[in-house]
């Protein structure tokens, strides 16, 4: 800071010594010199607090010297005349916003501290900033693989048991849940109250869809809230929820109020709905779709299963009449083959008669010439007898012939058989004479 | 009979023709000559007699049924 040029006495070797007020008056005059249009000074609010209609934050840079501050003040003046462009551009003053703003230093002398007065802000710096980071954040899930892992998730046929992640006192409760009752359809909640606005926000969202997405018993898990600034809608484009939809093993749905902005909440979730209305009614045309699809199979079962019972009928009544008619065929000409049979057994039984007759006629003839069959054999049998009364010694005998043998009975066959004085017995045809041998000659 | 005739006529006459058959050979016993001329005369007896008995039969039995042709 150069030196100020003040006509004051000199007491001290030329060098002035000021009062305080004269300090503080000389040290806003030089900034006055020294900035005399204002300044722009970027970096990130903290500290904020409202006292009134005026607010007062700290607007602070990390940098790599260590932290560097401010103190602004935002009168009430400049709030009133700010609030449209704010509006315009849906952003919310609070801590952790990015800002560029214009203002006029200027030292306060009865704290004695520096500050700026805050006059406007630079709208498009805010957004720009949060585009970054969000950019940052997508990123970061694309490099995990994780930006489109809840879209790879199946919604049930019927997601009708559903886990809420919303604040219970806002309208974005009642909208989702009369949509849902209007339907008539059993859903089933079960809900997280958490703040989706603020400081604690991010952690309660996370938590509660953390919670809610590991329960086996949900078909489905909805994120919703209602209409709020860009800058609340920033709470959704945070890592942490991001992550923690991303990673769900259920579908999210969510209905983040917003007609314009996507928030990466809404970029990770298997669904995004504008609104929770949208929201609930998604849910509701899944169910209904699924209640169609169930009716159109029923109605194609029954129609297949009326198809083929009239065909097995026609078939039946078709089985029925040709049994019918090949019954009476049959019997039609069993009665012809039994006519036929009986005339065949008639005539076959007088030919079988006829037969027998003959047969028995050549029989009796057969039968009559039987004893003129038994000569022949009577003669052989008289061949045998004179055979065999040819052979009878008794004849030999009575033509003189006779028998003789030893005394033991043995028939003797040549003279040299007997012994000189041996006895004989010799056989006639009548009788026998027993003589001892006196001489033999062979 | 010294001994029954068997079978019946098949089995006689068999037993004739193996009685004739050691008769005419040479060397045949003379006692024993005697008893198979025995034998032999019973078979014939017996053929004999079956033969008629037969004759009979058949003659009255074809009788009969000429006197009934039915």
């Amino acid at each position: 800071m150069s030196q100020v040029a003040f006509d004051l006495d000199l007491d001290d070797g030329g060098v002035p010594t000021y009062t305080v007020g004269e300090l503080a008056e000389a040290i806003n005059s030089s900034l006055r010199r020294g900035f005399t249009d204002g300044v722009w000074v970027r970096g990130e609010i903290q500290g904020w607090s409202e006292r009134g209609p005026h607010a007062y934050f700290r607007l602070v840079e990390e940098t790599e010297n260590g932290k560097a501050a401010v103190n602004v003040q935002f009168f009430a003046n400049a709030r009133m005349r700010l609030r449209p462009m704010l509006a315009k551009h849906r952003l919310q003053l609070s801590d952790g916003l990015k800002v560029r703003l214009f203002g006029h230093l200027d030292f306060f002398a009865p704290s004695g501290q520096l500050g700026l007065k805050m006059s406007s802000l630079d709208p498009r710096f805010t957004l720009g900033e949060m585009a970054l980071e969000r950019d940052d954040v997508v990123r970061r899930l694309v490099a995990k693989g994780l930006f489109d892992a809840n879209r790879r998730t199946r919604v049930p046929a019927a997601p009708l048991r559903v886990g809420v992640v919303t604040s219970t006192a806002s309208a974005a409760w009642g909208d989702f849940t009369h949509e849902l009752d209007r339907s008539g359809l059993a859903f089933r909640l079960r809900v997280i109250d958490v703040r989706v606005q603020g400081e604690w926000a991010v952690d309660m969202v996370s938590g509660a869809l953390r919670t809610l997405t590991r329960h086996d018993d949900l078909d489905v898990v909805v994120l919703v809230r209602g209409g709020g600034s860009k800058t609340d809608l920033a709470t959704f484009d945070h890592e942490t929820i991001a992550t923690a939809i991303a990673t769900s093993p259920l579908p999210v749905f969510t209905g983040l109020g917003h007609e314009v902005d996507r928030s990466v909440a809404d970029e990770v979730a298997h669904s995004s709905l504008k609104t929770p209305t949208a929201c609930a009614a998604a849910l509701v045309e899944h169910v209904l779709a699924f209640q169609a699809e169930v009716q159109r199979v029923w109605s194609s079962i029954d129609a297949h299963a009326n198809r083929a019972l009239q065909q097995s009928s026609a078939s039946l009544a078709t089985i029925a009449h040709g049994v019918r008619r090949a019954t009476v065929s049959a019997v039609e000409r069993s009665d012809d083959r039994l006519g036929h049979r009986r005339q065949r057994l008639g005539s076959a039984a007088d030919r079988a008669l006829e037969r027998s007759a003959d047969r028995l006629v050549a029989a009796r003839t057969s039968l009559g010439r039987v004893p003129a069959r038994l000569e022949p054999e009577l003669r052989h049998i008289e061949a045998v007898a004179s055979r065999v009364r040819l052979l009878d010694p008794v004849h030999t005998m009575a033509r003189g012939w006779s028998i003789t043998r030893t005394a033991d009975g043995t028939i003797v066959r040549a003279a040299g058989d007997l012994a000189t004085g041996s006895s004989i017995v010799t056989t006639f045809a009548t009788g026998s004479a027993r003589s001892r041998v006196e001489e033999t000659n062979t | 009979m010294t001994e029954p005739v068997a079978t019946g006529y098949a089995a006689a006459l068999a037993e004739l023709e193996t009685i004739l058959a050691e008769l005419e050979r040479a060397d045949v016993d003379v006692d024993v000559l005697a008893t198979q001329v025995k034998r032999a005369a019973e078979l014939i007896a017996f053929c004999r007699d079956r033969i008629g008995n037969a004759r009979l039969h058949i003659e009255q039995v074809v009788a009969d049924l000429n006197e009934d042709p039915g």
